[in-house]
């Protein structure tokens, strides 16, 4: 059965022209509106807010609980109110409050992960940028370095170092930092592989931009939004590794407080005062579980999708 | 078809066989519900297919047709899905009564499903013959000698040359027209009486969508089967089609036999179909497309779907649903204007 | 396909040098052991008799050549501690080591797989949440931590299992309970992330249309799509697993390389540290191409591609 001709003559529609229906969602993500809507994520977010507050008071608030030797409170229990509602989470050997060397310890704790992550994101991401953008043999050899420095175990690498430098806060933040550079040279360099060879880096140069501008104004801010996504979850394993370090004896140093000392200070006492290598243990958990939440709900939320449908629930 | 009175449903919707339909859709409903909006897939949507014949699904994407198909198949997520019927009927038994236990023996064993883009739609990481012998391990009880000889005799049926060594390669290893028709000898493999297969060339080259329709034509002859096409290319089936509908934003436009349709196309929607083609139009003369956008399904205009870019709108098609009109040639139309012109003409 | 590993194997073959080399002259800055195995009070002719006879006093690159020399006939060195042939020292804690990564890496995977499987079923339902969560915690957790709390309630409080040491299975069970617990968290979200995908995938729907049972669909379907991410997964947790093995070895008192190596750090022996880094990158070496392999046996398309 054939198709028949068509009509040669159609008669015009009265209907209108176009429908347009484009809903642009080059808006910002509604943050609050998708925290309010996520309890999990709240509830981290809400434990991290918590910590800042700490950082900011916790040595105003209790300073004199976390350093004050007080011998006659010595090792009191969790749970215990001798001495006021500050040693519920018990007191260590020498009778300071936990609760309160946890508080202040918070400041150290995450301003070295802190340091230690944001540094390694600029040099990181910078000697990427570079072994991308100028390529050939250098560019290789800068692999090269970047994936041996990633094949050793870092805690190794540490430790050797830090038996060279003395334990300060500094060298720790030094270590740390190099330990996770070749996430992000690897990534950067990633990147400028592949917007290298697209079109419109070849327009800039066409129009006289030097190298350097090109990668500040096209191809850093395509390379900002996947580094951002790694430096959260780096952060949180600074934060282990540091305690761990520092529960190894060769991190940071008494008196200086990280919660990751204060469970190497503990762990001789674990029959008689479990208490004093728990809590800190805790906090190291919840803030890494928190961190790595406010991660995953941070991607989910800048999924483009996700915000289409939130666009739409919101016009209909 | 959505009409203001329920009537009984018309007689071009029904088979020319006299025997019992194959398969009855009586008003499918399919809407997808979440917060956001709902959206009406299929509005009140009714056919028969009768044994032996080739039903064609014409219509654009949007149009419905595939989704009333995957919601046969239980193939639709629900929720969000939500699947209503009067009746949904396959060889007498209601399949939405079904339960999943009961379900299982209908998949694949009496209806089957062939899909768009086989390179996809079939495992990468399985030799197509275990792809292809699952169909006997899930259903029935034969001996792996027994799998691998069926295995191979289908093969050959599709006309894949050198089938045993054929049996333990891989999709990707596949042309695309062999791989389709390998998913093609995959779905028959149990000699189901109902087929359904989804765009099966829209993934191929011209040549080779005649031959894969040359296929499925063969198929349904040799096997006292019943095929259902869903296509968006109306001239595809012309060849091959006994009966036609053609849908668009959930609703039954047009249907009847494919001479009726094509030989007396009706619906303004159906000349638009016709007239848009490139092939349609003589040398010299521009393309006709079907002006405007397609429909929103989340927010369908009232009354009739398409007069928003029909040429014979009425004021009525705006908010009252189009009646169905069975036409002196046979087939039904769902269009207020063809209502219109054939009350002004006694 | 063969070009491929063939370029991966000389990648890492490159990489190991480059590590040799990073091992070598990092390992001679942390001091001369010199001032740790005499005592204070030694004098300077004993202590420069002592450097004399090590070979500690020539040149850095009379050291580097000797030492490329040497590792070309697999002599790492003499352990300044126990006057035996580092190598052997390190190979005799090999089997510990790997063991105990062979009990965590089959447990975690194993764990990853039910757990992924089941939140992947249904997305953003209840199970899905608790699920991700608690994977996260386990990846989270600090390991040193989980060690001490372990051994607080099952070795001090109930005194079910020792504290430390290693002899029959009762000395594993804690080791590998608190090194299973963060691949386990990592690898069920991987599991999990690859299901989803692998089960809104088309196949699928074929599967389904075709009748196959559920169960079949998740196992035997979706799976083995989903298992090349966790296999990369895998093979990243290597690292991360020496890092682990070192402080969990330590604590638990377990004789293996982790240990081995932590004490070779404190104590300079520089041989048992160098055979020690050098050993575990082979060993990754090997562990990376079996991985490749592995990758080749599941997906057919890696194969012939």
């Amino acid at each position: 059965m054939a198709i028949p001709p068509a009509p040669t003559e159609m008669p015009r529609p009265q209907a209108p022209e176009v429908q347009a229906e484009m809903v642009a969602t080059r808006t910002r993500p509604a943050y609050l509106h998708f925290l309010a809507r996520d309890p999990v994520a709240l509830l981290a977010a809400a434990w991290l807010v918590l910590l800042i507050v700490f950082v900011v008071f916790g040595e105003w608030i209790v300073g004199d609980a976390a350093h004050g030797l007080n011998l006659r409170a010595r090792a009191l229990p969790f749970g215990s109110t001798e001495g006021g509602w500050i040693n519920v989470l018990g007191t260590d050997a020498l009778g300071r409050s936990v609760l309160a060397r946890i508080i202040v310890g918070t400041k150290v704790t995450l301003g070295i992960a802190l340091t230690s992550a944001v540094l390694a994101l600029l040099i990181g991401t910078l000697i990427g940028l570079w072994a991308g953008f100028v390529g050939g043999w250098t560019g290789r050899v800068i692999m090269q370095i970047s994936d041996v420095l990633q094949s050793f175990p870092s805690i190794l690498l540490a430790m050797v170092v830090l038996y060279v430098l003395t334990p300060s806060p500094v060298n720790l933040i030094l270590v740390l930092t190099v330990g996770q550079l070749p996430v992000y040279i690897r990534v950067a360099r990633a990147e400028v592989l592949e917007l290298r060879e697209r079109l419109f880096v070849d327009a800039a140069r066409v129009i006289g931009a030097n190298s350097r501008q090109i990668i500040r104004l096209h191809i850093a801010p395509m390379v900002a939004p996947t580094v951002i996504n790694i430096v959260t979850i780096d952060f949180a394993l600074i934060m282990l590794s540091e305690s761990s370090l520092s529960f190894l004896g060769i991190g940071v140093q008494a008196p200086t407080i990280t919660w990751g000392l204060m469970v190497s200070q503990g762990k001789d006492y674990l029959d008689t005062a479990w208490w004093m290598a728990f809590f800190p243990g805790l906090m190291i958990m919840l803030t890494t579980l928190s961190i790595n939440l406010m991660a995953n709900w941070l991607r989910r939320v800048r999924d483009p999708r996700e915000r289409w449908r939130y666009e739409r629930a919101k016009a209909s | 078809m959505s009409a203001p009175a329920r009537e009984s449903a018309p007689e071009a919707a029904r088979g020319t066989d006299a025997a019992a339909p194959l398969l009855e859709v009586r008003d499918l409903r399919i809407e997808f519900r979440s917060p956001a909006q709902t959206v009406r897939a299929v509005r009140g949507v009714s056919f028969d297919v009768a044994p032996r014949e080739t039903f064609a699904i014409v219509g654009e994407s949007g149009s419905g047709k595939t989704v009333s198909m995957m919601a046969l198949m239980r193939l639709l997520q629900s929720p969000p899905a939500h699947i209503e019927a009067e009746a949904l009927r396959f060889e007498g038994r209601d399949l939405l009564t079904l339960s999943g236990a009961e379900w299982s023996g209908y998949a694949g064993d009496r209806i089957a499903m062939v899909f768009q883009d086989a390179l996809t739609a079939l495992n990468p990481v399985y030799t197509v013959g275990w792809q292809i012998g699952e169909m006997f391990r899930v259903h029935r009880d034969y001996s792996r000698r027994e799998v691998r000889e069926r295995s191979v005799e289908l093969l050959r049926q599709v006309g894949i040359p050198e089938p045993e060594r054929r049996l333990g390669d891989y999709p990707h290893q596949f042309s695309g027209g062999m791989r389709q028709r390998a998913m093609i000898a995959m779905a028959i493999a149990l000699e189901p009486t109902l087929l359904i297969a989804d765009e099966p060339t829209t993934a191929l080259d011209v040549t080779v969508q005649a031959q894969i329709m040359d296929l499925l034509q063969r198929l349904k002859e040799e096997r006292d089967m019943s095929l259902v096409l869903i296509t968006h290319d109306l001239g595809l089936v012309a060849e091959t089609a006994d009966r036609v509908a053609i849908m668009y934003a959930g609703s039954v436009m047009e249907s009847g036999t494919i001479r009726q349709v094509l030989g007396n196309p009706s619906h303004p929607y159906t000349l638009g179909l016709l007239g848009s083609r490139p092939q349609a139009i003589e040398r010299g003369h521009k393309l006709q497309p079907i002006l405007g956008s397609p429909p929103n399904l989340a927010a369908l205009p009232g009354g009739c779907a398409f007069h928003p870019r029909c040429p014979r709108a009425l004021d009525r098609c705006a908010d009252t649903p189009a009646p169905i009109v069975r036409l002196a040639s046979g087939q039904d139309v769902a269009c207020h204007a063809i209502d219109e012109a054939r009350l002004a003409t006694p | 396909m063969r070009d491929y590993v063939l370029k991966r194997m000389l990648q890492s073959l490159i990489s190991l040098v480059g590590l040799v080399i990073l091992v070598f002259f990092l390992v001679r800055l942390t001091g001369s052991p010199a001032d740790l195995y005499l005592p204070d009070d030694a004098s300077e002719a004993a202590r420069q008799e002592y450097i004399r006879i090590h070979g500690l006093d020539r040149p850095m690159i009379v050291q580097f050549g000797e030492f490329l020399r040497d590792l070309a006939v697999l002599d790492l060195g003499t352990s300044i501690r126990q006057a035996r042939p580092a190598v052997e020292i390190v190979l005799e804690a090999y089997p510990t080591s790997l063991a105990l990564a062979g009990w965590t890496m089959l447990f975690a995977t194993t764990g990853a797989i039910l757990l992924g499987v089941w939140a992947s079923v249904r997305p953003t339902g209840v199970v899905d949440r608790i699920i991700s969560v608690l994977s996260l915690a386990g990846a989270s957790a600090p390991n040193f931590w989980v060690a001490l709390t372990l051994i607080s309630i099952f070795a001090v409080g109930f005194r079910l299992l020792p504290t430390s040491g290693i002899g029959g299975w009762e000395y594993w069970v804690l080791p590998v309970m608190v090194l299973t617990l963060r691949p386990l968290g990592l690898l069920a979200q991987v599991v999990r992330e690859a299901m989803i995908r692998a089960l809104t995938a088309p196949y699928v729907r074929t599967a389904k249309a075709k009748g196959v049972p559920f169960r079949s669909i998740l196992y035997v379907h979706a799976l083995r799509n989903a298992s090349l991410p966790v296999l990369t997964m895998i093979g990243a947790q290597a690292v991360g697993f020496i890092n682990g093995s070192v402080v969990i070895e330590s604590i638990f008192g377990f004789p293996g390389v982790g240990k081995l190596l932590i004490d070779a750090i404190r104590m300079r022996d520089f041989a048992v540290v160098q055979a020690g880094v050098v050993i575990t990158a082979a060993v990754i070496f090997l562990m990376n191409i079996l991985i490749d392999l592995a990758y080749a046996a599941l997906d057919p398309r890696i194969r012939h591609g």
